[in-house]
This record gives structure tokens, C-alpha cells and sequence, in this order.
């Protein structure tokens, strides 16, 4: 059962969300661990739902960036869904998607802000996409399918998991396109590039469509492993 | 109360722009000028780089972020120059006919007494000038010099700012020239939105090391820059070995962008380099 169908399943007649009492709950009961593992592989946000690609394109060229990007938009996913979700009874229905753009977009910008305070040089070269991820489809996703019926603790597990979901594919287009397009990870040379060396860096992978057809062959990979077709 | 009301809707949208507002400005002037110190240490590390003192080629030493501001305090001095532009009388060439042409550019470029972190303030007040006339232009200039002893020191390199458009956004970077104000001592860009892996490679260190000891003025003294060849320098013929450098494959608009921001860079300081030439 998927992390969606879940949610709405809790969902009473009224439409208000119900909560189990507390106390007879563990800290990680069976659902808290199906909100942080479905999304790393069952339920992966990239493979399955082919959300969120547009950044997987554009940060995916060094790793050093991909890992940046990677710890931003978990942080900001994770978050979101923590204050959406404490916010849920209180949040007029009328106006609930920009309530929930305006708390992302604000997450975004004290990332981006935090970054540039304590991380200067990283926050140079990929700035310009961590104010992007107020566009990722993870993100809004995630506080209007999960978020808005299900308590603060397990979606921020939710939003964790679909986060490190993301982060595993993004990294591992990310370690291919540097390896092949630049000659090297975490900018360590492994594959001596001409001028002295063997290696002709591959072009193509240091442009979007070269990220597009590894993305493609990622996809495919995990979907052939785990069976699952399109209906 | 009724959610779906009409005053708790507005109620509800006008409290979190509040709430929001007031946490993203308090997080933006808390961390302010840790943010304005990390821009101001970035140029500081790029002039340092420019002239010679630092490098972030693979292999070289690392040095701290005290290191790197101790050198910068020591040896480099910033200044503030004012730019004036005019109408200047250059001879051209076209078509085999020599004749004089009027071309707009700077003219001069006269010492300040302003301290190069009045810059920002500087050019605010400028801009709010209501006549554009009155407004002034400001420019910094980096002398580096041998030692950190103000009286017996002798300046071993300049280092001017370069700017201009690449093919995605503006790159800025800084140029340093020997003393002689001939040959070039190093380049350096900090900030950018080049392509990475092609126009982006403007960052990489094997590219930048080519630019070392290349002329920006040809054996009659006549200012020619340095440009960036489509293609690989040809070092048999002189005019490539002297002024040229390498271009990036599948990087031309950002190879051309280098040489005509180089060019005009250079070119604007042209009056400055004849100053500090008659000043020795």
C-alpha cells in the first residue's frame, strides 16, 4: 500500500484526520516505517512517480553539488511536511496550496540564507538551484498527499524518506555524469582527462540530455528489479 | 469557529505572512555580515590568487582563512578610483584607409581618498543622483607589493576587476599584470554562470595557468589585449604565442565573452597604466 492511499484511509467521514492516542503508539510504529522506507525504493518519488526531475537534471554534474542540493531539499522537505502537517487543522481549505508555497518558499529562502552564511563557496556555484526547489513536485506533493492528513512525526518521517528517495537516484546520475563528463568525483581526478592523459571527456554528460538518458536507464533499472509496470 | 469563513481565511493568510515575514528577516539580518564577510573574503582570496600569493591548483599548499587574510592585509593594497569617461579620437584601420574615428570610453582614472568598503555606499549615493550628469563612477585597483614594510616596499604586480557578459549571466573575476603593466601575472573568476564542464572550465586551473607572461601590448607599446583563440595557440607564430591563449571546446560564446571582457577591462584602465608609468 502506497504512502498516498495510506493517508487518505485515515481520513473520517467529516474529512477531519484522526489520531490514534499517543500513548499506545511506539516511536516507530509500522506506519512511521513505511513513511521513511516506501519512498527509498517501493514508492521511490523518481523512479515510480517521475517527480521532482527538472533539479536532477540541472544539479546532477558534480557530485559535490548533487550532495549540496541533496541535503537542502532534505532538509526543506522534511520541514515543510513537520509544519504543514502541525498547521493541518487550522489551514483553510480555500487557500491551502499557497499556505503550504509560502511555508516551502520561506524554508527555501533560510536554507539558501544559511548556506551563503556557512557554506559560502558550496552556495556560490548552485544557488541559483536551491531557490528552484520551491518548484519541486517532491515537495508540494508530499504537504498536500501526506502532510495535510497525517500527524507531525510521521510526516516528517515522510517527507525524510521521500527526500533521501530522491537523494540516492540524484546522486547516482550525479557520480556517472562526473565520472564520464569531467574525469573525476568529488572533484578527485580518477579518469585523467587529455592534456597529458588518455581519457576525452564525454560532452554530453555535462548537459541536460546526457542526464536525461541516464535518468532513463536508472529508471528502468529499478523498475525491471522491483517488476512494476505503468497501468 | 468556521474555517471556511471569510474573515478567518483572511485572518489565517495575513498572520502567516506575518509570522514568515518576520522569521525570514530576522534570519536574513542575523546572519548578514556573516554573509557580507564571506563575499568580501571571496574577493580577498581571488585577488590573492590573481597576483600570485595563492593558488587552488590541485597539489598546491591550503591555507587557512587567517592565513589567506593575513596575506591579503600584508602585501595587498585596495583602491578606490575615480572614472571619468569622454569622447576620445582613436585611428582605425578599414579597409586598407587609415582615418580617425570618435569613440566613448574612459578617459581617466583619478586617485580617492575613499576607503574601498565605502565602495557599496559610494555608488548608492551616486545612483540616487537625481541628474544623471552629476553621477560619478568608482573602481577599484589592487597594488601588491614585495613586502609588508610601507617604506621600503616596491609594488610587484597590479590587479584590476574584469567583468563582463559570458553566454549564461555576467563573469566577474579579477586580472593581475607584472609591474611592468605588460605582461600578465594571473586571472582568476569568482563568480559566474558558465556552463559546468565547458564554459565553466574557466575556473579550472590547467586552463587559467596558460595566461601567465602573456603581453597585453605589442613591440611598438599599441594595447592589444589578450584574447582567447578559437581552437589550440599555434606557439610558431608570434602573434598567437604572445597574445593568445587557448580556447575551450564547445565553450565559444564564453571564449569570446573572456576576450572582449578582457579587452574592455584593460582597455578602461589604459589611462590609470600610463599614470602609474609616468609616476616611476
Amino acid at each position: 500500500m502506497t504512502a498516498t492511499t495510506d493517508a487518505t484511509a485515515v481520513r473520517t467521514a467529516s474529512g477531519a484526520p484522526t489520531e490514534a492516542p499517543l500513548e499506545k503508539q511506539p516511536l516507530l510504529g509500522k506506519k512511521e516505517k513505511a513513511a521513511v522506507l516506501d519512498p527509498l525504493w517501493d514508492n521511490n518519488p523518481i523512479a515510480f512517480q517521475v517527480l521532482g526531475i527538472c533539479s536532477a537534471l540541472a544539479v546532477t554534474i558534480k557530485v559535490e553539488q548533487t550532495l549540496i542540493m541533496c541535503a537542502a531539499v532534505i532538509v526543506v522537505v522534511a520541514m515543510s511536511n513537520t509544519v504543514i502537517s502541525l498547521l493541518r487543522n487550522y489551514i483553510p481549505n480555500k487557500i491551502r496550496i499557497i499556505v503550504q508555497l509560502t511555508v516551502i518558499s520561506s524554508l527555501v529562502t533560510v536554507v539558501d540564507i544559511l548556506l551563503k552564511a556557512y557554506a559560502y563557496d558550496l552556495a556560490k556555484g548552485i544557488s541559483v538551484f536551491i531557490g528552484l526547489i520551491v518548484t519541486n513536485c517532491i515537495v508540494m506533493g508530499r504537504a498536500e498527499a501526506f502532510a495535510m492528513s497525517n500527524p507531525p512525526f510521521r510526516s516528517f518521517l515522510d517527507g525524510l524518506g521521500n527526500a533521501l528517495g530522491y537523494s540516492w537516484i540524484l546522486l547516482a546520475v550525479g557520480v556517472f555524469r562526473e565520472l564520464f563528463g569531467s574525469g573525476s568525483i568529488l572533484n578527485v581526478g580518477i579518469l585523467t582527462p587529455t592534456a597529458g592523459g588518455w581519457y576525452v571527456n564525454n560532452g554530453l554528460m555535462v548537459l541536460a540530455p546526457g542526464a536525461f538518458l541516464l535518468l532513463g536507464i536508472i529508471i528502468w533499472v529499478v523498475r525491471a528489479i522491483s517488476g512494476y509496470t505503468e497501468r | 469557529m468556521d474555517k471556511n469563513s471569510n474573515s478567518f481565511v483572511m485572518s489565517f493568510a495575513v498572520g502567516m505572512c506575518i509570522v514568515l515575514a518576520v522569521m525570514l528577516a530576522g534570519t536574513f539580518n542575523v546572519l548578514k555580515d556573516r554573509m557580507d564577510a564571506n563575499v568580501a573574503f571571496d574577493q580577498h582570496v581571488n585577488v590573492l590568487i590573481a597576483t600570485g600569493l595563492h593558488s587552488r591548483a590541485p597539489g598546491s599548499e591550503p591555507k587557512t582563512r587567517e592565513e589567506l587574510e593575513d596575506l591579503y592585509a600584508s602585501f595587498i593594497v585596495p583602491q578606490v578610483l575615480e572614472v571619468k569617461r569622454g569622447v576620445a579620437t582613436e585611428r582605425v584601420r578599414e579597409a586598407g584607409v587609415e582615418k580617425d574615428v570618435q569613440v566613448e570610453r574612459v578617459i581617466d582614472m583619478i586617485e580617492t581618498d575613499y576607503a574601498i568598503d565605502d565602495l557599496p555606499n559610494l555608488r548608492l549615493q551616486e545612483r540616487r543622483k537625481p541628474n544623471a550628469a552629476d553621477r560619478r563612477e568608482f573602481t577599484t585597483f589592487f597594488t601588491r607589493f614585495d613586502s609588508d614594510d610601507p617604506a621600503t616596499r616596491k609594488p610587484v604586480a597590479y590587479c584590476i576587476p574584469i567583468e563582463g557578459l559570458g553566454l549564461w549571466g555576467t563573469i566577474y573575476g579579477y586580472l593581475a599584470l607584472e609591474s611592468d603593466l605588460d605582461h600578465v601575472r594571473g586571472i582568476t573568476f569568482y563568480k559566474h554562470k558558465e556552463t559546468p564542464g565547458l564554459g565553466g572550465e574557466i575556473d579550472a586551473a590547467w586552463w587559467q595557468s596558460q595566461w601567465p607572461q602573456k603581453k597585453i601590448l605589442d613591440d611598438r607599446g599599441e594595447f592589444v589585449s589578450v584574447s582567447v583563440k578559437k581552437g589550440q595557440v599555434d606557439p610558431a607564430v608570434e602573434r598567437e604565442r604572445l597574445h593568445m591563449v587557448d580556447g575551450l571546446s564547445g565553450a565559444t560564446i564564453t571564449s569570446n565573452g573572456v576576450t572582449r571582457l578582457v579587452e574592455s577591462c584593460l582597455q578602461d584602465y589604459m589611462p590609470w597604466f600610463a599614470r602609474l608609468r609616468q609616476g616611476k
